[in-house]
């Protein structure tokens, strides 16, 4: 140890970045081999998911250009303490201080190389920052970043102009360029270590958050105050001219210069903090506290120690697909799995984008580390579902819906427990405390809200509850089932892994049954099953009743008309009334915008052409049904909604399954319906409703003895809610 | 000889001006055709933003104008900048800086019969 005290003993700032300077240079040569100026994103991608050997010299470059930058700003800070060391000719002290700002410039070059979306938004800032320059800006613009396809000119800046620019300072300076062994060996070792264990970042172009490097955000945020940017250059020159006044001039002068200088530099160093730490998409500000923070707010930066034999065939990432711009070592792997529909082919979206993970890890266990199982959780959805490319319009509605929100059956409860005076206040089940409402709903009711999370793999069956985007669109076809069933027996067969289930557009009634078939119990009832309170045994291997999952046992007493015809729930109801439009609704008949009379309608209907269809009705129409050029959709009276399984042509109007793609013609109503003014306040289920459900003597009552379950948080807990069962009876319904 | 320097730098300094100017003449491009959806409500791409309302149908350059960043996000029909949180609206208008000028409009010619759209960059 006594050679290190040494070392440290003897050696200066100066030397240590000399040391760091040399290492970044030869590490720069290393990757030069394998990175493609052509395709530097890709390049990248490939080196580091397939070529361990290129990524260590990456980060080795990396790291030792950032610690070049910070020892190089101590190296100032140093001269500028220590005055008897500045005594520096004029000429070489300008090229010093322009050296600074080459230093920035050289690592900024080396950033942009990267091609990412940080790195992509970063050139862009750079180009209109100094083409604001006057008079010259354009030219120096384009002589620095060249044309806007092309990497080569930042290539060459990088590893010439600016590279060679140091050298000269440094020679000039130091009078050397060659650091003592001694430093060199240590910093060495220091910066292998840090490469080993960290890997240089890549932006993976779903990270709705875009950031320059560190060292900017600073000024990044300074941009985003500012109005009139070019106002930050001189900023930066002034920087770069208080540097060069500290040397000269009186003592008084000299202190000025120093103590803005230190000023700045503090000044400047909060604002880095601020973007580091506190803006995220959009640079927005966000809190340590919020929800996804690391994800959107922090560099994708972690430790994660590079794998020397990686686990993916270099020859597989080369024939690999081109996700985004980058390979992705999900599909490396991953290369052959069924049951995907064109949209969400993993060949063309990647893993990644849905599961997340590290998708440019070389590794097994790291690639892996942090997946989502079920993707669409609605917690997640923003960063599966809900990313910039795929469905954000959808995901940053659909907490507005009832199906998210129960703002209803919440609203309802507590009025009914006396604890509001009104049964239509605007509510989410994410605002439920622990009042005698609010504990009733938690043990009996808000399992069925979207945001409860799926946690297991596995369909969606008659005891789902929740699940985000996939309680609607996750379908399980035969091979995927047998998968599931054969890695539930045994987690170490991997024949599931070749076999996916379909995220898609087939909705059926099935996925609705788990929520449905309870408390309103509409989707039983649709069907024609009436609850009962016998026991399983009592009405097995009997047809007129039907056992669900949950041993409820219905029984069968008249179907839907609709549902006769093959009509599912999907069927009437649209994007807008399941995922919600945007907007909070009190209760479920304000936000349900079909009705009867809009496809049984006496007179015209309300149309609207194919090519007025709003962009979300025109893509659904399209999956389902293909071209529908020259379409006229039937509308909803309430909110003019597209039924885009509708179309009328000839004076006759049509209905389609949706996923059966069985046409119907739609009839209108019986001209009793519409004679005279006598039935126009009836609504069409007065006459039409066969029969509905009831319950004499039901009731629910807290035991504190109990052991009950709290729905919303998925916890155990003692004291429960419990409800009793009186007699379901199946009658016609009052009218009013 | 200081003269005869200045001269020799002003020479170079004209024809590295003329050199990047042709340059740049040449590396522009002056128009581009793509399918035009008209049930699409935004269209983003990397150099442009068309936007339809009602009938109504726009074409903006996604540079936002603070600093030039592309624009490719949208919440509640409002255009987000990602890199310094400038707001426009769906005519363009800034409604939250650090931009103040709307984006740029871009002239365009729809051909409904083969549903594309030519745009001018």
């Amino acid at each position: 140890m006594n050679w290190l005290k040494h070392i440290w003993s003897q050696t200066t700032w100066g030397q240590i970045t000399i040391a760091l300077f040399l290492i970044c240079c030869v590490s720069g040569i290393f990757i030069a081999i394998p990175f493609d100026v052509e395709r530097p994103y890709e390049s990248l991608s490939q080196i580091m998911i397939a070529n361990p050997s290129a990524s260590f010299f990456r980060n080795l470059h990396y790291w030792s250009a950032q610690l070049f930058l910070v020892f190089s700003l101590i190296h100032i800070y140093d001269h500028f303490k220590k005055k008897e060391g500045i005594r520096i000719r004029k000429g070489i002290w300008l090229r010093l201080s322009i050296g600074v700002l080459i230093i920035f410039l050289a690592m900024l070059t080396g950033f942009l190389l990267k091609a990412d979306a940080d790195s992509l938004q970063a050139r862009r800032i750079l180009d209109s920052l100094i083409a604001g320059i006057p008079f010259i800006g354009n030219l120096l613009a384009y002589s620095l970043l060249g044309k806007e396809e092309s990497f080569q000119l930042i290539y060459v800046h990088h590893i010439a102009t600016f590279t060679i620019f140091l050298a000269i300072i440094i020679f000039e300076h130091a009078r050397k360029i060659w650091p003592r062994w001694g430093e060199l060996l240590v910093v060495t070792v220091v910066i292998t270590l840090l490469s080993y264990l960290i890997t240089a970042p890549l932006h993976d172009n779903l990270n709705p958050t875009v950031k320059g490097p560190w060292y900017f955000l600073g000024l990044q945020e300074i941009l985003h105050w500012l109005s009139t940017p070019s106002i930050s250059l001189l900023v930066v020159f002034l920087f770069v001219f208080l540097i060069y006044l500290v040397p000269f001039g009186d003592a008084r002068n000299v202190f000025i210069s120093k103590r803005s200088l230190l000023i700045l530099t503090i000044l400047y160093l909060l604002l880095t903090v601020i973007g580091l730490f506190f803006r995220g998409p959009n640079w927005q500000w966000i809190w340590p506290l919020e929800q996804d923070y690391s994800y959107k707010a922090l560099p994708q930066m972690r430790i994660s120690p590079l794998n020397l034999s990686p686990d993916i065939p270099p020859e597989k990432v080369i024939s690999s697909p081109l996700i985004d711009g980058h390979k992705e070592s999900c599909v490396v792997c991953h290369d052959n799995v069924q049951g995907f529909t064109a949209s969400h082919n993993p060949q063309a979206i990647g893993c990644f984008s849905c599961h997340g993970g590290h998708p440019f890890e070389s590794d097994k266990n790291q690639a892996h580390a942090g997946m989502l199982l079920a993707p669409g959780n609605l917690a997640d959805a923003n960063r599966s579902c809900g990313t910039t490319n795929c469905h954000p319009e959808i995901t940053s509605r659909i907490n507005t819906g009832l199906m998210a929100t129960l703002s209803g059956m919440i609203s309802v409860d507590r009025f009914v427990f006396n604890e509001r005076d009104n049964p239509d206040l605007l509510t989410t089940v994410h605002h439920l405390g622990n009042s005698a409402a609010d504990e009733h709903l938690k043990n009996l009711c808000v399992r069925c809200h979207l945001g409860n999370p799926k946690t297991e793999a596995g369909p969606v069956t008659e005891k789902s509850r929740g699940g985000g985007c996939i309680a609607c669109h996750l379908n399980y076809d035969q091979n995927a089932l047998l998968g599931n069933a054969i890695h539930k027996d045994n987690p170490k067969d991997t024949t599931y892994l070749g076999f996916h289930p379909s995220i898609d557009l087939n909705v059926t009634n099935d996925h609705c049954f788990g929520c449905h078939s309870r408390s309103g119990r509409i989707s039983t009832n649709y069907e024609g099953w009436h609850e009962t309170t016998l026991e399983v045994k009592e009405a097995r291997n009997n047809k007129h009743f039907r056992i669900v999952e949950d041993a409820r046992v219905f029984r069968f007493v008249q179907e839907d008309v609709h549902h006769k015809l093959g009509l599912e729930c999907i069927d009437c109801h649209n994007s807008y009334e399941l995922m919600g439009d945007g907007t909070f609704y009190t209760h479920e008949e304000m936000q349900v915008n079909i009705t009867c009379e809009d496809c049984h309608f006496s007179g015209n209907p309300n149309l609207i052409p194919q090519n007025e269809l709003d962009q979300e009705s025109a893509i659904i129409a399209s999956l389902r049904f293909g071209s529908v050029t020259g379409r006229n959709f039937i509308a909803t009276e309430d909110k003019n909604r597209p039924l885009i399984n509708t179309y009328f042509k000839n004076d006759t109007a049509f209905f389609l399954s949706k996923d059966s793609k069985k046409l119907h013609q739609l009839s209108p109503p019986a001209e009793i319906c519409t004679r005279g003014e006598a039935h126009n306040d009836l609504s069409c289920s007065s006459c039409h409703t066969a029969w509905a459900p009831s319950c004499l003597g039901c009731h629910n009552e807290y035991d504190p003895t109990e052991a009950g379950y709290d729905m919303y948080t998925n916890k155990e807990q003692s004291g429960s809610w419990v409800e009793y069962i009186g007699e379901f009876n199946a009658h016609l319904p009052a009218l009013g | 000889m200081k003269l005869s320097a200045g001269i020799i730098l002003a020479g170079f300094a004209v024809l590295w001006d003329k050199m990047v100017r042709s340059d740049r003449e040449m590396a522009a491009i002056r128009q581009i055709t793509l399918p035009y959806n008209p049930n699409r409500d935004f269209t983003f791409h990397d150099d442009f933003i068309i936007i339809k309302k009602n009938d109504d149908l726009q074409v903006f350059s996604s540079r936002c104008t603070h600093l030039g960043c592309i624009i490719r996000s949208i919440e509640n029909e409002k255009l987000i900048c990602p890199c310094h949180g400038s707001t426009f609206n769906s005519d363009g208008h800034p409604e939250k800086g650090p931009a103040v000028k709307p984006l740029k409009k871009l002239a365009y010619q729809l051909d409904n019969s083969n549903q594309q759209i030519t745009i001018e960059l």
